[in-house]
């Protein structure tokens, strides 16, 4: 086969892939070692496979476990056993429109197959405990991310971290790759210019922000809090409370199509992963009107918590 | 049998009373907390109930694709029930170019639509919006006009397609894809005992006069604005003033300029025609 960049690294996978993935970081460093791949993402054609179980407009789910995802006009991607992918792309190999469904929704079925949970969260390293920032799309996660990154708090991942719970007493946070995906707004906000860089989608001005090496924590973390993000949609609504129990549990918005890894049969696994999470860590969940401007006293807040959770 | 029945109309002709109405129908005629309808919500155009009915990130697709994929997604949703579901919409009935419709009749129960005096709509989406009164009439008057399709950030809501009050209202009265049951927002104002005698079983909802009667009491405008005002707004609206307005008929006569009036009643005089608000 062809390899076009060298293998690459995510969740502590080797992964060799046709399709270039330049936000990954190269299997090198610490952690490499001389296995063979554990993913292995070819380009090729994708069956239909039109007996199998839709689940929703994008994806089959095949008797044998494949599963396919369908973005008309992107590309078309499945998912074989735990380490392989065929992408059929429908743009160019290095559209920047298919990496992002193959590190997404893609993404998130290699982590239920291969024994982790997709976390939806945002997480940064304080001191050298991961900080968890969930909630449903659109709250600030990524942003609030790169707030805390910009003040100097190592990156893990602006959307989606593996959850290791292979020892129950204590889990493990691994990060992701060295992005922030930031809307033009967005960035405008934070002053950050977006002169050059790739957006995510060739139509959405959502930029693709490269982090340095040195603001991004590779190893993976103990988690040390977990913040759920809440939208309040009437001022009285706003507040903070500590979430225990069932209200962790039942929280399906913080794991990554949670609806997919239960029709794979991961639903079990992710309920008795975020028992460990929530056993190991305090969940809080913050309540606010969601607008830019009280991002610093978002990101004072939080850090705040984790103090006050340390005293 | 799981399906839609769709609470329909271009936004600000009453939709929320109606809400409320069948909420409290549902109720036996008890109630209502505006800010917990709980009834009828807005559906297909939730980020989370997207991005967990699709698996995919709303967040990723361009609006062009979140519309192609709606009707998908509102059958996988539908799919997922097994109770039918009565959900609340302001999207024009609009065929895709792949031949399918944006709002499905193949999961469709049944439907409503309101539809009011476009001078009188004017006024209260002038409020609504945030934007002046001639803001408000272009908005009615471009058929291209879609909310939450901004490139540049993440809108809360995935893209609702109004498309302008002629379009929105023509697709709703048209016989295709499926007949809704069309109220004159007015009419429900004169006479609402009658209007829900006749909207209520297009609505799958079996009840008496006196349980309609109790709703009609229970929802009355001057309860809602104090509901309002109690809590401090109304979850489904944020925006300057409240959200509930005198609901008054004819309202435009001391609130329009003549040329106003005479560009409404320019863009969109065929169906103000047909509907009666012009004679």
């Amino acid at each position: 086969m062809t390899v076009q960049t060298g293998d690459l690294q995510l969740f502590g996978w080797r992964l060799r892939s046709e399709l270039p993935l330049p936000d990954l970081l190269p299997w090198t460093g610490a952690a490499a070692d001389d296995r063979p791949p554990d993913v292995w993402v070819t380009i090729g054609p994708v069956p239909d496979l039109e007996d199998a179980r839709p689940l929703g407009p994008a994806i089959r789910i095949a008797d044998d476990g494949k599963v396919r995802v369908e973005v008309p006009g992107v590309a078309t991607y499945l998912i074989t056993g735990d380490s392989q992918v065929t992408v059929a792309p429908a743009l160019p190999v290095d559209a920047p429109d298919i990496r992002i469904f193959m590190l997404t929704t893609v993404l998130a079925v290699l982590c239920y197959r291969r024994g982790f949970i997709p976390l939806h969260a945002a997480a940064v390293a304080v001191e050298g405990r991961a900080l968890l920032l969930a909630g449903e799309s659109g709250l600030g996660k990524s942003t609030l991310a790169a707030t805390l990154a910009a003040r100097g708090y190592p990156l893990l991942t602006d959307d989606l971290c593996a959850l290791d719970c292979a020892d129950p007493a204590r889990p493990m946070i691994r990060p992701a790759y060295p992005r922030l995906r930031l809307w033009q707004d967005t960035a405008n906000h934070l002053s950050i210019p977006t002169d050059g860089l790739e957006q995510c989608r060739t139509q959405l001005r959502k930029f693709i922000l490269p982090v340095a090496e040195t603001a991004f924590h590779a190893a993976p973390l103990p988690p040390a809090h977990l913040v759920v993000l809440r939208r309040a949609h009437l001022p009285s609504a706003a507040g903070v409370a500590r979430l225990t129990g069932m209200r962790v549990l039942t929280r399906r918005d913080m794991v990554h199509r949670w609806r997919l890894g239960e029709a794979l049969g991961h639903g079990p696994a992710t309920f008795t992963a975020l028992g460990h999470l929530a056993r190991a860590i305090p969940v809080t969940e913050i309540t606010r009107i969601d607008d830019l401007d009280g991002l610093p006293a978002l990101a004072d807040s939080v850090l705040r918590l984790l103090e006050s959770a340390a005293a | 049998m799981s399906g839609f029945y769709w609470i329909a109309s271009y936004p600000k002709s009453g939709n929320t009373w109606l809400r409320l109405l069948l909420a409290s129908v549902m109720k036996g005629g008890g109630p209502v907390d505006i800010n917990a309808i709980n009834v009828a919500n807005i559906i297909g155009q939730k980020r989370q109930e997207f991005d967990a009915i699709t698996s995919l990130s709303s967040s990723d697709l361009t609006p062009d694709e979140l519309r192609a994929m709606r009707p998908a997604a509102l059958r996988a949703i539908a799919a997922s029930q097994k109770a039918a579901l009565y959900a609340k919409t302001h999207d024009a009935r609009i065929q895709l170019t792949d031949g399918d419709w944006l709002v499905p009749p193949d999961v469709t129960l049944g439907a409503v639509y309101l539809v009011r005096d476009p001078r009188d709509v004017a006024i209260s989406l002038s409020k609504h919006m945030g934007v002046d009164l001639d803001g408000a009439i272009a908005l009615m008057a471009d058929p291209t006009h879609t909310t939450g399709r901004s490139l540049r950030h993440l809108h809360y809501r995935l893209p609702e397609f109004r498309l302008g009050w002629s379009v929105n209202v023509a697709s709703w009265l048209s016989a295709e894809p499926f007949e809704a049951h069309v109220v004159r927002y007015e009419d429900m104002r004169t006479d609402p005992a009658a209007a829900l005698a006749g909207i209520m079983p297009v609505l799958g909802v079996t009840t008496t006069p006196e349980v309609i009667h109790a709703a009609i009491a229970a929802t009355a405008l001057d309860t809602l604005r104090g509901q309002e005002a109690a809590a401090g707004g109304f979850v489904e609206w944020r925006g300057k003033g409240g959200f509930f307005g005198r609901g008054r008929v004819g309202g435009w006569r001391d609130h329009l300029t003549a040329t106003q009036v005479a560009r409404i009643e320019a863009d969109h005089g065929p169906l103000m025609r047909l509907l009666g608000y012009l004679v």
